[in-house]
């Protein structure tokens, strides 16, 4: 979908209208407008705030994968309109609220949707459809991740939105997620039966944080007699869209087990994360036996620089941006990647490559990503990523015998709402 | 294991003529040698494959050629009336699994069972007489086939009609729209209506699978079916066919007393038909012809007033004397022994030790030592046959 489609033009009037009427809106007796695209009403307790952002990306490949793109369909276009997220917060007393659309995904337009009750400082209440409690890095939102695509592990084998109940709050030093859904990922042709899920995270000192986190459901196969039953298993996609692993037949119990560290200190940032994910395949082999189940597993680190001085945090806001004579912020980084899936049997017999395999013929990537970021204004970011992966496997990587190095140029221009 | 090449194979290369083309010119395609077919598969996988042989369910498999190995290809069942459990039919897909992996420049490799020919010398020797007459054919030659290290027997190996076929034939032409022939109906070149995709479920899409076009298709027949018979039909037909190629097709069809072809004895069958680049014109393919040779005595007409477009165009005198002398011609220079009994004998030699051993197959070593006599006797009949028919 393109810049010019109905729905985007109309995402765009919506968003103009909002943001309009909002200082009219203003002038109403006992209403305030800002700092940024907020309304609140302090006498009542009312806040309302308009979020969004859009990002274009673009991207070239290395000349291997351009020798070879007509038989890389995973392979998408080199200039693609990726997201275009409008939404609302609300909050009033202890009842929050909030809402995410995005106008641009061809296949979940819904994102966010949930209400949330603030019984005490250890206790909140969430329903709806939201990200499950996972990997930080996940949820942080895309527009403020620190390089174009989030690591490997975390976006292939993290769950995604889906419905459910949260409960949440801060004990001392510790804040708590635990909450049960419908599955781990309502889109998702992977999707699971009821999930729960749970996440800790802890200051330790200062600008580190540790985080650990868990889910648990269980997944259930197409029934065999099916025309056409789909494997429900996890895929693998390299930052330059080429499809790695892919799905294999699964049924039972899976499994995620993560943990990860972020450590902020003045201009420079420090995060790691790990990911494991287990699925049983339960009954799925060829002759409907069981198979050793499914093990994928990823792990990440990364460092970033923001060299103009400005302070890391999540939110990066240039101390002189360009509307106030200065250059505003930028922010070098770099990251390593890795993924890996195998079986967790005996590593004898046939190893293969197909989604039924007893076998899993192992598969694994990795990347290493240097990436800049500008901010000239608080809501105007500027990225450029190069992406180099290799391939544990030469035959199954992009060109057959060639493990690596395939290089990919990623650069992304995002508006923010102020 | 390789073969060895002795002074026997060269002989029978020698037998064997010159290649008719480049694709058969290819070491996998070579006549004069038994070839070594090996899959090593999941033997659960295997059996699988076989207890659902009606499925198109693709399984992970390494496989040698001649020595040659190629990993990680898809497997899957394949066929039609010959689908079988016992001595499975196969398709070997190089890309499923694997991006751009190809086989000596193909990326499926079609591995026949022959349960539908005790002689196993139909296919091979038809597609000589078609080669012989100019019509582009796949290469095929003799595999020894064993899975997991077992013997499954002898099969053609096939050389799969797809867009490396097209470019190799056809002069780099290969991004028309290709179809196969699938028999679900007794059809006979009837007009099915001005819907191109009321023809898809017969002429199903090998290229442009996703947008699948069958409109010069449509067209095609229903030119043919609104022409009067005759000359009106051959300027009808002009447009989408070389109607003295089409009808060497046939010819060479009758010739070699096919019983399952255009004209068949249900309708139309066994052939894929191609749509050149950028026009409306086509070309038809011959596939599957183990249902040839099957009586040293046919009729030179056979069941050509059956098909539409070859009664219409026979009813043009010019044109059925053309036809009848392309079957004249194909009984002198290829539907003769001179020409084919060289080849029978040639892949009986190749092929007979690992026939006999071939307990998959559904015929009894006497029923196939009577199939080949049998091919010589037919081999022996057809030219006389067709000389008295066609004086």
């Amino acid at each position: 979908m393109r810049l010019d489609s109905h729905r985007l033009r109309r995402g765009f009037l919506v968003f103009t209208a909002m943001l309009a009427a909002a200082p009219l809106a203003a002038q109403d007796k006992g209403w305030e407008f800002g700092p940024g695209a907020k309304l609140s009403r302090p006498s009542s307790g009312i806040e309302l705030g308009l979020t969004g952002y859009i990002q274009e990306d673009f991207r070239d490949f290395s000349h291997d994968y351009e020798n070879s793109r007509g038989e890389l369909p995973e392979l998408g276009e080199e200039a693609v309109l990726r997201r275009f997220r409008l939404g609302v917060d609300a909050q009033w007393k202890r009842l929050a609220f909030e809402f995410t659309y995005d106008l641009h995904d061809p296949v979940e337009h819904l994102k966010n949707l949930a209400g949330d009750v603030k019984i005490s400082k250890a206790f909140h209440i969430k329903a709806g459809k939201m990200k499950l409690p996972s990997a930080a890095e996940w949820l942080t939102t895309a527009a403020k991740i620190d390089f174009v695509e989030r690591s490997l592990a975390v976006d292939s084998l993290n769950p995604s939105r889906d419905w459910g109940v949260q409960l949440g709050g801060d004990i001392k030093k510790l804040t708590y997620f635990v909450g049960v859904f419908r599955g781990d990922g309502q889109l998702d042709e992977s999707r699971s039966g009821t999930t729960a899920a749970g996440r800790l995270e802890m200051g330790i000192r200062k600008g580190l944080e540790l985080g650990v986190f868990a889910t648990q459901g269980d997944v259930h196969a197409d029934p065999p007699i099916a025309a056409n039953p789909l494997p429900r298993g996890v895929s693998f996609h390299a930052p330059s869209g080429f499809r790695f692993y892919e799905r294999h037949f699964v049924d039972g119990t899976r499994r995620r087990l993560g943990a990860d560290a972020r450590l902020r200190r003045g201009p420079v940032g420090v995060r790691a994360d790990i990911l494991q994910m287990t699925s049983e395949r339960q009954g799925q082999g060829s002759v409907f036996d069981d198979l050793p189940t499914e093990v994928t597993w990823g792990w990440s680190a990364s460092a970033t620089w923001l060299v103009t001085g400005d302070k890391k945090q999540r939110t990066i806001k240039p101390e002189h941006p360009l509307n106030h004579g200065g250059i505003g912020a930028v922010e070098l980084g770099v990251r390593y990647d890795s993924l890996t899936a195998d079986d967790d049997g005996p590593d004898t017999g046939f190893e293969g490559a197909g989604s039924r395999a007893r076998n899993i013929r192992r598969q694994g990537g990795e990347a290493w990503t240097g990436g800049i970021s500008w901010w000239p204004l608080e809501y105007v970011r500027l990225v450029g990523n190069a992406v180099v992966e290799r391939y544990d496997d030469p035959l199954l990587a992009p060109v057959p015998g060639k493990k690596g190095n395939y290089v990919t140029l990623l650069a992304r221009l995002q508006l923010s709402v102020p | 294991m390789r073969p060895r090449t002795s002074g026997a194979v060269l002989a029978i290369a020698m037998a064997l003529g010159a290649a008719p083309s480049a694709r058969a010119a290819d070491p996998i395609f070579s006549q004069g040698v038994l070839h070594e077919f090996r899959i090593v598969m999941d033997p659960a996988d295997w059996a699988s494959l076989r207890a659902n042989f009606r499925s198109n369910q693709y399984y992970a498999a390494n496989i040698s050629v001649d020595g040659e190995v190629l990993q990680q290809v898809g497997v899957r069942s394949r066929g039609k009336g010959s689908r079988n459990a016992d001595k499975p039919g196969l398709l070997v897909d190089t890309n499923k699994y694997v991006t751009n992996q190809e086989f000596h420049g193909l990326k499926k490799l079609v591995l026949d069972n022959v349960v539908q020919d005790g002689s196993f010398l139909h296919e091979p020797l038809a597609y000589q007489v078609f080669e012989a007459m100019g019509i582009a054919s796949p290469a095929i030659s003799y595999a020894r086939l064993t899975v997991n290290d077992e013997f499954w027997g002898v099969y053609w190996l096939v050389e799969n009609i797809d867009k490396n076929f097209l470019a190799a034939r056809f002069g780099g032409d290969k991004e028309g729209n290709l179809f196969k022939y699938e028999y679900v109906e007794n059809y006979t070149f009837t007009d099915k209506g001005s819907d191109p995709n009321s023809y898809l479920p017969l002429f199903q899409p090998e290229t442009h699978e996703d947008k699948p076009d069958a409109t010069a298709l449509m067209q095609f027949v229903q030119a043919v079916n609104g022409a009067a018979d005759g000359a009106a039909t051959v300027a009808a037909a002009a447009p989408f066919i070389d109607v003295d190629k089409f009808l060497t097709y046939v010819a060479v069809e009758n010739a070699i007393a096919g019983q399952d072809g255009w004209a068949g004895l249900e309708g139309m069958n066994n052939f894929y038909i191609y749509q050149f680049t950028g026009q409306t014109k086509f070309v038809v393919i011959p596939w599957d012809q183990d249902t040839t040779f099957v009586s040293g005595t046919w009729p030179v007409l056979q069941r050509l007033d059956t098909n539409v477009l070859t009664r219409k165009l026979l009813a043009d005198p010019a044109k059925k004397q053309f036809y009848l002398a392309q079957v004249k011609a194909a009984a002198a220079m290829a539907v003769n022994p001179g020409f084919l009994t060289p080849k029978l004998e040639a892949y009986y030699s190749v092929m007979r030790n690992a026939v006999l051993a071939d307990t998959k197959k559904p015929f009894t070593n006497e029923q196939f030592e009577q199939g080949i006599q049998g091919m010589r006797g037919v081999i022996a009949a057809r030219q006389p046959d067709i000389q008295t028919q066609i004086p």
